[in-house]
């Protein structure tokens, strides 16, 4: 039984997989999905890059063997450009410059998304706060907050 | 990787059925934040996995018969939000605030937390301020054991063929107030340098009834400051009395140290430092403590 079938929404479309149980979703993510937007960093929870937002709230998914997630909802950053069209998020980091390598800007977004499910209007503390757990090493973070602080107000 | 078997039974007895065939390479995942680490590094190399994350049956916060009774799958971010323990368990809600970050609280458990025999285990310290218990399970036997009691030495006493289904602790009263505070590297993504769990109960006369006083990180496992519990209780609860338990606390932390590895160098660096660092520390959570109970 080392390969499992599970059945989920991957970015609002019902899918049925087969993965092996050893996979990490992350894994199964990028190599059997094509979901190339979720990033390995350190591979141990530490450094958000690999956030992605299941049944609603951000998890590290290097962190999430990929059989646990039957039955929920994933969504990664592909999910948010539906039809072509960008996610006010997607644009504000743009127009805030708060991209440089763009390594942690998929979990940075993804981030900040969850936390506007539950909040939409979030001050800057809570902003932080949620993305506590995404690691930036090129920007210093303060245009990061001022994107989502745009798409806050948009 | 070696492949092993995946179980995601639906309810407790199922799992409990799967775990009476346990070997010692079968594991449980629930969050997976530490799991998951520890296959990867092939610190662990399992034939069987067995996923509790879709028990609901262990999703749970209540008060019942004088006790608030945990399910041991709650996530820290589920207990951080949660009414009642924000209510009566204000340790355990700080503690598991500070643990790690938004994804990590989001998928981590303390019943995981429990199980995974950290020293530096936050949710535990708390727990052990709060005198918790917890409830084991099996298919043909249920045991329940003080958490203080159950770690042996960096492991834990849980049996292959056992779930950690519940943990509970005495509600507290009205005249109760807890406090928890965490000295770590950083504000987010910090594992814990030393921590302090504290609880203490007092009569109408501002009389301490209770005392319980844990620390974090000092020892292997989170250990309670008995000897100067006793010193405050029966005593006036006010800041001239607790700020002068703190002397007695910073020796008591040295010397802990110290005889935990007598001749290491490094142990007696960490000595000094956390002596001393739990003056600022004790102060906070003492601090919290007569906010909480009023005292000026």
């Amino acid at each position: 039984m080392s390969k499992v079938k599970i059945s989920f929404n991957l970015n609002y479309e019902d899918i049925v997989v087969e993965v092996e149980s050893n996979k990490r979703l992350l894994d199964m993510l990028r190599e059997d999905l094509n979901m190339k937007s979720v990033k390995e960093g350190c591979g141990e929870g530490e450094c958000g890059a690999c956030t992605v937002i299941v049944d609603g709230i951000t998890v590290t998914s290097c962190t999430v063997l990929a059989p646990q997630v039957d039955g929920c909802s994933v969504i990664t950053l592909e999910g948010l450009s539906k039809d072509g069209e960008l996610d006010k998020l997607q644009e504000s980091f743009m127009e805030a410059g708060a991209v440089q390598c763009g390594f942690c800007t998929p979990g940075m977004i993804l981030s900040a998304k969850a936390l506007f499910m539950k909040n939409p209007k979030p001050s800057k503390d809570e902003i932080k706060r949620a993305m506590s757990g995404n690691l930036c090493r090129c920007t210093g973070y303060k245009k990061i907050v001022e994107a989502v602080e745009i798409a806050r107000d948009k | 990787m070696k492949r092993y078997d995946y179980f995601s039974p639906k309810t407790v007895s199922e799992a409990l059925d799967i775990l009476e065939n346990a070997n010692n390479d079968t594991h449980i995942i629930a969050g997976g934040t530490d799991i998951v680490l520890d296959i990867n590094k092939g610190r662990i190399e399992p034939d069987e996995i067995v996923n509790i994350n879709k028990l609901q049956e262990l999703k749970y916060v209540k008060c019942e018969d004088g006790l608030i009774k945990l399910g041991s799958t709650m996530t820290f971010s589920e207990i951080e939000s949660d009414e009642l323990l924000n209510k009566k368990a204000k340790v355990l809600v700080v503690a598991c605030r500070e643990i790690g970050s938004t994804q990590i609280r989001n998928l981590g458990t303390v019943g995981g937390n429990v199980v995974n025999s950290s020293s530096a285990a936050d949710s535990v310290a708390a727990l052990i301020a709060l005198d918790a218990s917890v409830v084991l399970k099996s298919k043909n036997e249920e045991r329940t054991m003080k958490l203080i009691d159950f770690y042996d030495n960096g492991k834990s006493k849980i049996r292959k063929n056992e779930l950690l289904t519940e943990i509970f602790f005495d509600e507290p009263n009205q005249n109760t107030a807890t406090a928890f505070t965490k000295l770590g590297r950083r504000k987010a993504l910090a594992i814990v340098v030393m921590s302090m769990g504290a609880l203490l109960e007092k009569d109408e006369s501002n009389i301490c009834t209770k005392a319980q006083f844990v620390l974090g990180a000092v020892s292997r496992h989170p250990s309670r400051l008995y000897e100067i519990e006793n010193q405050i209780i029966g005593q006036e609860i006010n800041r001239d009395n607790l700020y002068e338990l703190i002397d007695n606390m910073s020796t008591t932390i040295y010397k802990t140290i110290v005889e935990g590895s007598p001749g290491s160098l490094r142990r007696l660096n960490s000595a000094k430092y956390k002596s001393k660092s739990i003056k600022g520390i004790a102060k906070t959570t003492f601090e919290s403590i007569l906010s909480d109970l009023e005292i000026k």
